[in-house]
């Protein structure tokens, strides 16, 4: 090889080991940058007819980004499960908090106190003093199952927000990839790597996008993606589809995803908007449906229900009632009947004409504890509900924890590969300087050779 | 495997988080004072608390019953004795009427029988705070009324004792399938008919004023058959007295059987949270000063 063109290799490598330490900096700049993923240089090589390897031609220094492709769409997936449970759990247990089954004041324990008030009636049934607590108690028991439906309802008012949110966050995340796509072009060889920024803004896009729901991913050309969920292509090029919420239902609205253009609902599949729709309609409308099957179990008139056994009992004064005690009011909540709220001595406790007879009160005691629904006495209806979130909370911790240890895992792993090493770098940075260093001495001492040679054909 | 920066950091985060969230759960223990708040804690558990919560409220149900069946049936024993003292100290000072008499000792007389029936008609109207113990349902309406004017010995005094009451008979469940009567009914405190009770006593007071030996005679027979009544009445509130104090103890035992096994279900072990919560924010602080030792070597420290 000649000194001229040693120089030129020399130069060359200069330029690589110059895009090479830039590199380096930029890694390490980014280190915590969420996303990024670490760079290097390539550039290309051709074999000579001898044997020896040759740089090609100037202007093809690639910068590329080194991530594993396989770990990362393992990730993805992690990164989903993981956020579909958590979403439960998370969904799972403000429904227990406002609940509060073990608490003191919990629907149960007021159930209870009804009862008790209505057999502490029968005892002394011309006591004013009872008649005043039992009524005081049913409207207590009345507004703890009120207060059990709205907090039950405000609860699928938030899910139902949080879907609304998570649809917004789609169309945010639709729209980055979507401007991805129409920003990514054919490298130029030049070293700039300008598709790299792009090609984390997608990779982070898309990992953010399987937290809300699963994603269909098939990259193309240049890194341009084509997106679909559940089989209906949400991004193409660089347009994307856009996502709107719709919520149906009077009594208990549920929300939606349905694709704007195309008028098509799609199925979330998974992620954490699946989870919030799974507990809204599961958990959540199992416990709404038990609670108004208790309501309606006051307010029933059937034979040997407390509110038949009222009607048919006789007040403080031998009147014979003829009212229920419980009845709705005209929102679908339940109330004590107003007559008999404003006056306990028409609570209907005797069972004949008789003043001072409580023996309609403990029949109503007893009807409070009656079967409800499946052999199962209200208390008991109303333990199992909550037994059954507690089951579905655990559950979705338990899988929480295990989907947490696999995306931590398959994080590592992805990292591993993709993420910057601090050590490594600065290795890497004291090579590169010495590298330079040692190549502009070749330059400095080719020089002077040719400097010699020169003046030595000048003699 | 590569040790990057992003999972040096991420990994030290997230054992932090785990530790402090480790630590919260352990002061959530401590300031509740339970081991279990949320039936997703230990569904099975919570189940199980609940169902012997409902069985506590059950006996504390009963254990109440007894409570108040031995205050009214002790308070109507009470009454009863004093019923029979009265009734009795009657039929003595009838004996010391046969005997012959003068004006002044008739006076005596006759006072001493009408204080009684006073004394008798205030027994009858016994009160357990403002429940009357013998009016049957009517337990705000006093048991007799008396009405008083001109007796048959020309004096003022109780004339006629009406009942106010009913023939009811109040039951307080024990248990599932027993129950007791809580008291007796003012017509059943006599051998036929509660009026009959003051009846003897006044027919007494007017023979010894009217100085009619066989009236004295009638009236004491009828006086002691209200004792015996009265016995009779005495034995059986002492017979439901006994079974709901045997029951109270039983639910005393209960009650205490039933408290400790929801305790054990549901309140935390106090030391050993302390000392777990202790041991977390050691483990805490050498987790920290470890990430401390390690941060501070570096690569480029050497550049």
């Amino acid at each position: 090889m000649s000194l001229t063109r040693g120089i030129d290799v020399a130069v060359r490598a200069l330029t690589i080991l110059r895009a090479s330490q830039r590199t380096v900096a930029e890694n390490i700049a980014n280190a915590a940058a969420p996303g990024y993923s670490r760079r290097r240089v390539t550039s290309s090589l051709s074999e000579s007819g001898q044997g020896s390897v040759q740089l090609s031609s100037f202007g093809e220094i690639d910068v590329t980004r080194v991530r594993d492709r396989f770990a990362d769409a393992q990730l993805r997936a992690a990164v989903r499960e993981q956020a579909d449970a958590r979403a439960s759990s998370e969904a799972l247990s403000d429904i227990e908090l406002h609940l509060n089954p073990l608490g003191e004041d919990s629907l149960p324990s007021v159930l209870g106190e009804f009862t008790s008030a209505l057999t502490e009636v029968s005892k002394d049934a011309a006591d004013p003093i009872r008649r005043i607590s039992a009524v005081r108690k049913a409207e207590e028991l009345a507004a703890a199952l009120n207060g059990g439906l709205s907090t039950l309802s405000e609860r699928r008012t938030a899910l139902n927000d949080s879907v609304v949110e998570g649809v917004a966050d789609i169309n945010r995340l639709l729209a980055v990839l979507a401007e991805v796509n129409r920003g990514l072009r054919p490298e130029g060889g030049d070293g700039l790597g300008r598709n790299n920024d792009l090609l984390d803004k997608r990779d982070q896009a898309l990992e953010d996008l399987e937290e809300l729901v699963r994603v269909n991913a098939i990259e193309g050309d240049f890194g341009k993606m084509v997106i679909s969920i559940n089989g209906h292509a949400v991004v193409e090029g660089d347009k994307f589809f856009e996502i709107e919420a719709v919520v149906s239902g009077a009594a208990d609205p549920v929300v939606s995803l349905r694709v704007i253009d195309t008028g098509i609902t799609i199925d979330p599949g998974a992620g954490s908007i699946a989870a919030l729709g799974r507990v809204r309609d599961g958990t959540l409308l199992d416990i709404q449906t038990g609670y108004r099957s208790l309501r309606d179990f006051l307010v029933s008139a059937a034979g040997g229900s407390i509110n038949a056994l009222h009607a048919a009992g006789y007040d403080a004064a031998g009147a014979l009632s003829g009212l229920p005690l419980f009845e709705l009011d005209g929102a679908g909540g339940l109330r004590v009947r107003a007559e008999i709220a404003a006056n306990p001595d028409l609570l209907a406790a005797a069972a004949a004409a008789a003043v001072g007879d409580g023996d309609n009160a403990i029949a109503m005691a007893t009807a409070s504890e009656a079967v409800i629904s499946g052999g199962k006495t209200p208390q008991e209806f109303l333990a199992g509900l909550y037994t059954n979130l507690g089951f579905d909370k655990k559950l979705s911790d338990d899988l929480m924890d295990a989907a947490g240890r696999l995306e931590v895992a398959t994080r590592r792993r992805a990292d591993s590969v993709r993420g910057v090493s601090l050590d490594e770098e600065a290795a890497r940075l004291l090579q590169y300087q010495r590298s330079y260093q040692a190549l502009v001495r070749y330059i400095s001492v080719a020089d002077e050779l040719v400097l010699l040679t020169i003046n030595m054909g000048a003699r | 495997m590569r040790v990057t920066f992003g999972d040096f950091y991420g990994t030290l985060l997230r054992n932090l988080d785990e530790m402090r969230g480790r630590m919260r759960a352990a002061q959530e223990k401590l300031s509740s004072g339970k081991e279990l708040t949320r039936p997703s804690q230990d569904p099975p558990r919570a189940a199980e608390i609940l169902s012997i919560r409902r069985e506590l409220e059950s006996v504390e149900q009963y254990g109440r019953n007894a409570g108040s069946a031995i205050q009214l049936l002790e308070g109507a024993l009470a009454a009863t004795q004093r019923l029979q003292d009265l009734l009795g100290e009657a039929a003595v000072t009838a004996v010391a009427a046969r005997s012959p008499r003068g004006p002044d000792t008739t006076v005596i007389l006759t006072g001493k029988f009408e204080s009684l029936l006073e004394g008798l008609v205030d027994g009858a109207n016994v009160k357990d705070g403002e429940r009357y113990l013998f009016s049957g349902y009517k337990t705000r309406t006093a048991a007799f009324a008396a009405t008083t004017g001109v007796t048959a010995g020309g004096a003022q005094g109780i004339t006629a004792v009406s009942y106010g009451g009913d023939s009811s008979r109040t039951t307080f469940a024990l248990s599932d399938g027993l129950s007791v009567e809580v008291g007796i009914p003012g017509t059943s405190l006599s051998d036929s008919g509660g009026g009959d009770l003051f009846l003897g006593v006044m027919a007494l007071r007017d023979a010894v004023a009217t100085d009619n030996d066989a009236a004295l005679a009638a009236a004491e027979s009828d006086v002691a058959r209200h004792l015996g009544g009265l016995t009779r009445a005495e034995a059986e509130l002492g017979q439901a007295l006994a079974r709901a104090r045997e029951a109270g103890g039983r639910y005393e035992a209960q009650k205490l059987d039933t408290l400790e096994r929801i305790s054990t279900r549901e309140d935390a072990d106090i030391a050993g949270v302390i000392v777990d919560l202790e041991a977390q924010r050691v483990l805490l602080d050498a987790a920290l000063r470890a990430f401390v030792s390690v941060d501070a070597e570096s690569l480029f420290d050497r550049l």
